[in-house]
């Protein structure tokens, strides 16, 4: 009787609670229609730990990668009063900062790069023309090391907005009244994240039609990464990371790149690790995946020693006898690698190629250098040796 | 009416609701875990921006993967006054009723009800939490910069950020490393400032808001160069002490419950 | 040092040979003790190789090591003073379990995470080994209901159903009150270290609070006797079963060769 009872209440309950979840699901938020351009833009958009929220015509709301909230602003709109004003932000932007090469590289996506007036890495170190130019006219400025800002010349150059991943010159720009965006998250961007991450800067310009573009882009090429590598018949396994002093750094799972060796057929070894980019784990780990692991993409530039396997073998000698390093293939990044985001499709490509090339047959690559097996040079007194 | 609104009472009581609903909880609770596993990102942000907003924003634009957590919700509401009828009507009985044993006894019979109503003020803690906090979030502090906490006229300065290393060998991904983060706060209402030390799981309290250490740097004395800072999450939260009222008062059922347990049923059995 | 991964085989490979000889020589306990008792030791000295790698903050995802241990601590008390044949079948299932979960450690490790700075708190200690105490209780619950599952159905049995499901009771009780000390040490600490009781970063905290309504429903229907003890039997053995399943899934990393 009892039993018959709780069967009857279950039985209510579980109906109610799937008319509840229909309900739910045929919602939709309201769209947003941009007066501009007349298009409809919706209400609330979230890109990994990032979101945009259009409150009003008049005013959007964003949470930047910090859970910190800024309001975005028309220019000529009175200062609103129901939050910090060093949270505010007048847009379109007309000067920025940026620390990031990401950040710039997505500032290049949008077309806004001619905003830059300040960076924090020297003239020599940069591979974008249009910021070398900047820097030799005096239109962009060096304002120092990322650890030592000389914020007297940050002043003079009259910022609106700082793109940042360091949190700690927050209270200083807040001294100076200038509005802060932390653009790194704690967890790692996953591949969807990284490809919209331009739509999250985009309302600071008011360039959404290009963000949407991009995107259109990077999704393109996603969609041929798939096509292409539906049907091949081995699928490699892949390690990304290094190992610096026995302190082992790899990419989780749910990075960019780990989606992305999945998504193009092939086994990320980390799949299963979730967190932070730039990830410690335990060397044992490292090692174990190594085993049977085919490429290994490394952190390291060239200038870094990433120059062979032989190279890294001796810096690393933890980890010589991994599988990539002994039978497999090493890949390092070029020095333009990190500020090329911009080419996110190319990049995507470049690594389905390095993970397929027998479905691009004839591929350069322009992004990566596959390391030899000894370095150039010894390679070279060896054979002199021999002789 | 008055046999209506007892017949209502009555069925609100039930045990075989209790029964469903605990056992729809568990159902939800697990697909929970499938929704939540590797998508936290839908809910990180309800842990500073409150029920309604994330409700409004993160929840009914996600709802494959956050529906589970507005069925919880109601399941929990449902759960909370079935608890309150049902626990409620059987003190009642109690009360009226006393048996052999005097006091003591009675206090061990009204063990369970005791717990249900630790758990009421429990839930009732959580929705408070969830409705009513005001968070400054990732408030960042350098040395000599401060901050000052809304509509108190306080202020939060960093004095000194004072770590203390890893001195070990047994830790090798330690070695060198913070491994307490001591930051020396100043703590000024306009009349006594008083200095107060904030490390991690050890939050200072100060005009009604309690600050959380969430990170810092320079994480080793010469890791990346970087700038001494800490981060913290500095919160109001009305619902704090309601909920640890709870939890005491579950734990004194929970004891009673159990010294019954073992006086009464394990000696006897 | 011995690497904690080997000695946790040698403890699995004893727990094993202390199952099989519970199987073999079922009447003798001799046996069975001088291999479980061995593996026992060696299972505290893994668990201790795993926090003298962390301490003094948290050992990540310890549960798959430490749950046997916990089982293996429980065992003299297990079976009570029930009949012996009750007591040798809830035993032997017991080891059964515990080889279950020495392999589930073995195949599917999730040791590669570093210990966080936050764990650094007694909480968090409590938080675990009250959760692992508790979890080793609701198996010993569900062992019982299963023996109480397995009993003949003709009315002799009657009374071996009902002790076994008041012994399923009982653990579960224990349980309950281990489970709950466990969130709230978790709620604590959640509160000290984050500002609030609940983290959402970790989705493990769905499957303790499930496992809890799971039991609570369990008390309820004990305590009530709103099932019949059949339901009551099959509710608490594999309900019980699956859920902690269930709660096992956040400790478990990909498929390892356990050799």
């Amino acid at each position: 009787m009892q039993s018959t009872t709780t069967r009857r209440l279950l039985g209510g309950l579980i109906t109610l609670m799937a008319l509840i979840t229909l309900w739910g699901c045929n919602r939709e938020t309201k769209p947003e229609t941009d007066k501009a351009t007349g298009e409809q833009r919706p209400a609330f958009l979230q890109i990994g730990a990032f979101s945009i929220n259009r409150i009003s015509p008049t005013r959007t709301e964003v949470r930047d990668g910090a859970g910190r909230t800024l309001i975005l602003i028309p220019r000529a709109a009175p200062m609103p009063t129901d939050c910090n004003p060093n949270q505010v932000v007048r847009v379109p932007v007309q000067r920025v900062v940026a620390y990031g090469d990401f950040d710039i590289a997505t500032l290049r996506a949008l077309g806004v790069l001619e905003t830059l007036v300040g960076v924090t890495r020297s003239e020599e170190r940069w591979y974008i023309p249009e910021i070398k130019r900047g820097m030799e006219s005096g239109k962009i400025v060096y304002l120092g090391d990322a650890s030592s800002i000389d914020f007297e010349r940050l002043k003079q150059q009259q910022p609106e907005l700082v793109l940042t991943w360091d949190p700690s010159i927050i209270p200083l720009l807040d001294q100076l009244h200038i509005p802060t965006v932390i653009t790194t998250t704690p967890q790692a961007m996953c591949l969807n994240a990284r490809m919209r991450f331009v739509q999250f800067l985009a309302p600071f310009y008011h360039k959404e039609k290009e963000a949407d573009a991009f995107f259109a882009r990077i999704d393109a090429a996603l969609r041929d990464i798939r096509a292409r590598t539906a049907g091949v018949a081995h699928q490699p396994k892949v390690m990304w990371g290094d190992v610096y002093e026995k302190r082992v750094m790899v990419e989780p799972g749910n990075a960019w790149v780990g989606e992305l060796v999945g998504l193009a057929q092939s086994d990320y070894q980390f799949e299963d690790v979730f967190g932070t980019s730039c990830i410690e784990i335990t060397v044992e780990r490292f090692l174990y995946s190594g085993q049977d692991a085919d490429i290994f993409f490394t952190y390291r530039t060239g200038a870094m020693g990433a120059t062979s396997k032989a190279a890294l073998a001796k810096l690393n000698p933890l980890i010589k006898n991994i599988g990539p390093l002994q039978r497999g293939r090493v890949y390092a990044p070029l020095p333009h690698y990190t500020q090329s985001a911009d080419k996110l499709d190319e990049i995507l490509t470049e690594i389905s190629a390095i993970l397929h090339p027998e479905v691009y047959p004839g591929y350069r690559l322009r992004y990566f250098v596959e390391l030899p097996d000894i370095d150039p040079v010894a390679a070279k007194e060896t054979s002199h040796d021999r002789i | 009416m008055t046999r209506l609104l007892s017949l209502l009472w009555h069925k609100l009581g039930s045990i075989n609701l209790t029964v469903a609903l605990c056992l729809l909880l568990t159902v939800d609770l697990v697909l929970g875990y499938f929704c939540l596993n590797r998508h936290t990102s839908f809910f990180i942000p309800l842990n500073d921006m409150g029920l309604i907003p994330w409700m409004q924003t993160y929840g009914i634009n996600n709802l494959l993967f956050t529906g589970w957590f507005f069925l919880l919700l109601m399941l929990l509401a449902g759960l909370a006054v079935n608890t309150f009828a049902c626990t409620t009507s059987r003190v009642i009985q109690l009360l009226r009723a006393r048996g052999p044993g005097g006091r003591q006894r009675l206090a061990l019979k009204l063990a369970p009800h005791i717990m249900h109503y630790g758990l009421i003020v429990i839930l009732a803690g959580y929705l408070c939490s969830y409705l009513c906090t005001e968070v400054l979030t990732s408030s960042t502090l350098a040395p000599g910069t401060h901050l000052s906490l809304p509509g108190t006229g306080g202020q939060v300065s960093l004095l000194a950020f004072e770590p203390e290393y890893y001195l070990g060998e047994r830790l090798a991904f330690w070695k060198g490393e913070v491994i307490t983060p001591n930051a020396r706060l100043l703590l000024s209402d306009g009349v006594s400032p008083r200095e107060a030390m904030l490390s991690v799981n050890q939050p200072v309290r100060f005009q009604g808001y309690s600050f959380h250490l969430i990170n810092f740097a320079p994480k080793s004395p010469g890791g990346m160069k970087m700038k001494t800072r800490i981060d913290l999450h500095i919160r109001k939260d009305p619902g704090v002490g309601l909920y640890l009222a709870g939890m005491m008062l579950f734990t004194l059922g929970l004891i009673f419950y159990v010294y019954e347990w073992i006086v009464y049923r394990e000696a006897h059995k | 040092m011995i690497p904690a991964h080997t000695a946790f085989q040698i403890a699995g490979a004893l727990y094993g040979a202390a199952f099989l000889s519970s199987l073999l020589t079922s009447r003798r306990p001799i046996p069975v003790l001088l291999f479980f008792l061995p593996a026992v030791l060696v299972n505290i000295l893994v668990v201790a190789l795993r926090y003298h790698q962390a301490w003094p903050m948290l050992p990540m995802h310890l549960g798959p090591v430490a749950l046997p241990l916990c089982l293996g601590l429980l065992y003299p008390f297990a079976a009570g003073d029930r009949e012996p044949d009750l007591r040798r079948r809830v035993q032997q299932t017991l080891l059964g379990f515990m080889v279950l979960f020495v392999l589930l450690g073995l195949c599917f490790p999730k040791d590669f995470y570093l210990p966080f700075l936050q764990s650094k708190t007694l909480l968090a200690h409590g938080f675990l080994w009250f959760g692992l105490a508790g979890k080793a209780c609701f198996v010993l619950s569900a062992i019982w209901a299963l023996a109480a599952l397995g009993a003949p159905r003709q009315a002799s049995a009657h009374y071996r159903l009902t002790a076994a499901l008041q012994q399923s009771l009982r653990w579960a009780v224990w349980g309950f009150v281990l489970w709950t000390l466990s969130m709230f040490s978790g709620e604590l600490w959640s509160y000290l270290g984050w500002g609030t009781p609940v983290v959402w970063e970790d989705p493990a905290l769905t499957l303790t609070m499930a496992a809890w309504f799971f039991y609570a429903c369990y008390l309820h229907l004990h305590l009530t006797r709103s099932w019949n003890p059949n339901a009551r039997a099959l509710y608490g053995s594999l309900g019980g079963l699956t859920l902690l399943a269930l709660t096992c899934l956040p400790d478990l990393g990909p498929f390892r060769c356990p050799f």
